[in-house]
C-alpha cells in the first residue's frame, strides 16, 4: 500500500514540477516582466514623439547591462575566464560594416574561434533596450575610438537589421579587421 | 481520509520548497526574458537542483519526519523522485542547445568556462548516483562502499551544480539572490556532514554490547546486542535499524538489519543476518563484549500499525526476520489470532530458523508452510514459487480480512504483489518490506 502511494506522489510530483517550470518560462519568455525600471515600459514605444525627443538610452543602458550582460562581460566590461572584454567594441563599430556587425551580433548571437563561450542571441529584448544597452557599452566601456553622440544607435536602426537569416557563424564572417 | 489529507500536504510542500526560490528569480531586478525554450531549461535545472538539495534532508532519518511513513518507504521515495530530478537536470543543456545550437561548444569538458565545467562536474556526479544505486550489484558494490561514494557524490553534485549557478546564473544578479541558492545548499550539505560523520562521533548514544554471535542455517547469523547500562530500546515487531560494531568513531560501516526478537523484550534484540558483504561475511568473527551502535528503531512494516482478525506472511530467504519478530512477540502476548506462513528459498538447506519456527507453532495458532524451490526427493509438502493455488490451499477463504505482510527479495516480492492483486485483494492490505534498501 505504501510503495503504491509513492508511485501516486511521484506521478503528481513530476507533473506539477513540470507544469510549473513551464509556467515560469511562460511569464519570463511573454515578457510579463521586463526589468524594474518602469522606464524601459515607457520607452518601449516607438512613436515618432519619441523619436524625435531624442532617445534617452542613458537611463535604461546601465540598468539593463547589469540584468543582461555584466554576467559575462563583467561589472566594468573587462570580461573574465571565456568571455570578450568589450574595450574594442569602439573600434569595431567606427569600422567599416562594424555598426551592422555589432547590431546583427546582439540579435543573432556570435560564434567564432577567438572565444570557447559563443555570444547567445538577444534579440528577446526590444529595440529600445538593445539600442539603449549597446550605446551604454560603447560610451563607457570602449578604450578608444568611443562614438560621438550623432553615431550613437537609435531604435530604429536595430528594427531594420531583424528578421533576417543569419547565423551565429555567419555573423563572424562579417566582422570588421582592426589591428 | 487523514492520509489523503497529509499526502495533499506534503506535495503541496514539496512543491512550494522546490519552487519559492526558483519564483523569487522574478523579483526585480530580472534579466530581459527570453525564448520559452531556453527559460523553461534554466526552470528545470534550477527545480532540478532544489530537489536534489531537498534529498539530504529526506534521508537526514530524522525520526519526526519518517515515523509516519516508515524510512524505508522515504527512501524509497528518495531513490524515485532523485532520479526526477536527475532527468529534469539533463534536460537542461539538452534544451539549451535545440535553443541555440552553437552553444554545443560549451559542451566540450576541455573547453567551455569555468560555468560550463562545474555544470559538468555536478552532472558526472549525478549520472555516478544514479548509475551506483541502480546497478550497485551488478558493479559488484558492497554496500559499505556504495554509502560513502554515494555521499561524496552526492555533495560534490549540489557544491559543482551551486558553483555553476553563481557563476553562470543570469537570475543570480543581486546579494541577496546569491543567498537562496548558496545558503541552502551550504546549510544542507552541513547537515548531512553532521548527520552522518559528525553527530555519530560526539553523539554516540546509547551503546550496546555483543552478547553472542550464533551461526545458522544458510549462511546466516544470529547477532544478538544487550544495552550496556540502560533500559534498551523499544521497537514495533518488525522494525529496523542501523547497527554499527565497534570502537571506532568515525565510521561508515553501518548496516540496516530487521530485528527478529520479540518486541516484548527491548533489553535483547536479536538480529538473522545473511552473510554476503565484507561486513555481514565477517560477522561470525566478532567476540562477545564487542561494542555496537544502534540507530533505531526504522520501518513501518508491522502488525501492529495494522490491526486485524488474522495474517497471512510471506517470506523468501533472509525475509524471515521481520516475520519472527512478529511471531516472537505475538507468542509473548499469547495472541490467538491464526497466522499462516510461507516460507520460502532456494533449497529446505538453505532456510534459517525452522527449528525456531516449530516451536512458535505450539505456542501460536500457526500453519507453518516451508517452500522450497529444489525440494529434496523424498519432500511431501509444497514446492517451486509460490503462487495463488498454493495460498488458497493453506488460508481459509476470508483471505481478504486478514493483512498480508511480504518480506523477501524484489523480484518475489513484485511476482506475488502482481499475483494478489490481479486476483482482487485491495492494496491496502498488502504490505511489503523491500528488504535492498539500495
Amino acid at each position: 500500500m505504501r510503495h503504491y502511494l509513492s508511485y501516486v506522489l511521484l506521478g503528481f510530483l513530476a507533473f506539477f514540477l513540470i507544469a510549473l517550470s513551464g509556467v515560469f518560462a511562460w511569464v519570463r519568455s511573454a515578457q510579463l516582466m521586463i526589468t524594474t525600471e518602469p522606464l524601459v515600459m515607457e520607452h518601449r514605444s516607438t512613436s515618432p514623439e519619441f523619436r524625435t525627443q531624442g532617445f534617452e538610452w542613458r537611463e535604461i543602458g546601465p540598468t539593463s547591462y547589469h540584468g543582461n550582460c555584466r554576467n559575462c562581460h563583467g561589472d566594468d566590461g573587462s570580461g573574465w575566464d571565456q568571455y570578450p572584454g568589450l574595450a574594442d567594441a569602439g573600434r569595431l563599430y567606427m569600422a567599416e560594416g562594424g555598426r551592422e556587425y555589432i547590431i546583427d551580433l546582439h540579435l543573432y548571437g556570435l560564434t567564432s574561434d577567438r572565444w570557447r563561450a559563443p555570444m547567445p542571441a538577444m534579440n528577446t529584448m526590444p529595440d529600445v533596450e538593445l539600442a539603449a544597452v549597446i550605446n551604454h557599452i560603447l560610451v563607457e566601456f570602449s578604450r578608444e575610438d568611443a562614438p560621438e553622440d550623432g553615431d550613437l544607435l537609435h531604435p530604429g536602426d536595430i528594427k531594420e537589421r531583424r528578421d533576417r537569416d543569419l547565423s551565429p557563424a555567419d555573423v563572424n564572417t562579417t566582422r570588421p579587421t582592426i589591428e | 481520509m487523514n492520509r489523503i489529507v497529509s499526502g495533499i500536504v506534503w506535495v503541496t510542500l514539496y512543491l512550494v520548497i522546490i519552487m519559492v526560490p526558483l519564483f523569487l528569480m522574478l523579483i526585480p531586478p530580472v534579466p530581459t526574458g527570453r525564448s520559452f525554450l531556453l527559460e523553461f531549461s534554466v526552470a528545470l535545472g534550477f527545480v532540478g537542483l532544489t530537489q536534489i538539495a531537498v534529498q539530504f534532508i529526506l534521508i537526514s532519518r530524522f525520526k519526526a519526519f519518517s515515523a509516519p511513513y516508515g524510512i524505508d518507504i522515504i527512501l524509497h521515495f528518495h531513490r524515485q523522485i532523485a532520479l526526477v530530478a536527475i532527468g529534469l537536470i539533463l534536460l537542461h543543456p539538452i534544451l539549451i542547445i535545440v535553443d541555440t545550437p552553437s552553444r554545443i561548444k560549451l559542451l566540450n569538458p576541455l573547453g567551455g568556462n569555468w560555468a560550463s565545467k562545474s555544470a559538468w562536474i555536478s552532472t558526472f556526479c549525478l549520472v555516478g548516483l544514479a548509475v551506483t544505486s541502480l546497478f550497485r550489484k551488478e558493479l559488484r558494490l558492497n554496500y559499505e562502499w556504495w554509502r560513502l561514494i554515494h555521499i561524496i557524490l552526492g555533495v560534490g553534485a549540489v557544491v559543482f551544480a551551486q558553483i555553476h549557478v553563481t557563476m553562470a546564473g543570469l537570475y543570480t544578479n543581486t546579494l541577496w539572490k546569491h543567498a537562496v541558492w548558496a545558503v541552502p545548499a551550504v546549510f544542507l550539505v552541513a547537515l548531512i556532514l553532521f548527520m552522518r560523520v559528525l553527530r555519530p562521533a560526539l553523539f554516540p548514544g546509547n551503546t550496546w554490547k555483543v552478547a553472542e554471535v550464533r551461526p545458522e542455517e544458510g549462511d546466516c547469523v544470529t547477532l544478538v546486542l544487550e544495552p550496556d547500562g540502560h533500559a534498551g530500546m523499544s521497537f514495533l515487531p518488525g522494525q529496523f535499524a542501523w547497527i554499527t560494531l565497534g570502537e571506532r568513531r568515525f565510521t561508515m560501516q553501518e548496516n540496516p538489519f530487521s530485528m527478529m526478537s520479540s518486541a516484548n523484550r527491548p533489553q535483547r534484540l536479536e538480529f538473522g543476518i545473511k552473510e554476503v558483504g565484507d561486513f555481514t561475511g565477517s560477522l561470525r568473527d566478532v567476540a562477545p563484549g564487542t561494542r555496537a551502535r544502534i540507530d533505531g528503531p526504522h520501518g513501518a512494516f508491522s502488525i501492529d500499525r495494522y490491526p486485524a482478525v488474522g495474517y497471512v506472511f510471506i517470506a523468501g530467504g533472509i525475509g524471515i526476520t521481520p516475520m519472527l519478530s512478529f511471531l516472537n512477540t505475538m507468542a509473548d502476548r499469547r495472541d490467538p489470532r491464526p497466522i499462516a506462513l510461507f516460507y520460502a528459498d532456494k533449497s529446505l538447506d538453505a532456510m534459517p530458523y525452522q527449528e525456531e519456527l516449530e516451536k512458535l507453532g505450539d505456542q501460536l495458532d500457526l500453519e507453518l508452510t516451508l517452500v522450497p524451490e529444489n525440494p529434496p526427493e523424498d519432500w511431501e509438502g509444497e514446492s517451486g514459487m509460490i503462487d495463488w493455488d498454493m495460498l488458497e490451499r493453506h488460508v481459509p477463504k476470508e483471505l481478504i480480512q486478514r493483512e498480508l505482510f511480504i518480506c523477501g527479495p524484489p523480484p518475489m516480492i513484485s511476482a506475488l504483489h502482481g499475483t494478489l492483486k490481479e486476483m482482487g485483494v485491495h492494496e491496502e492490505h498488502i504490505h511489503l518490506e523491500l528488504f535492498d534498501l539500495v
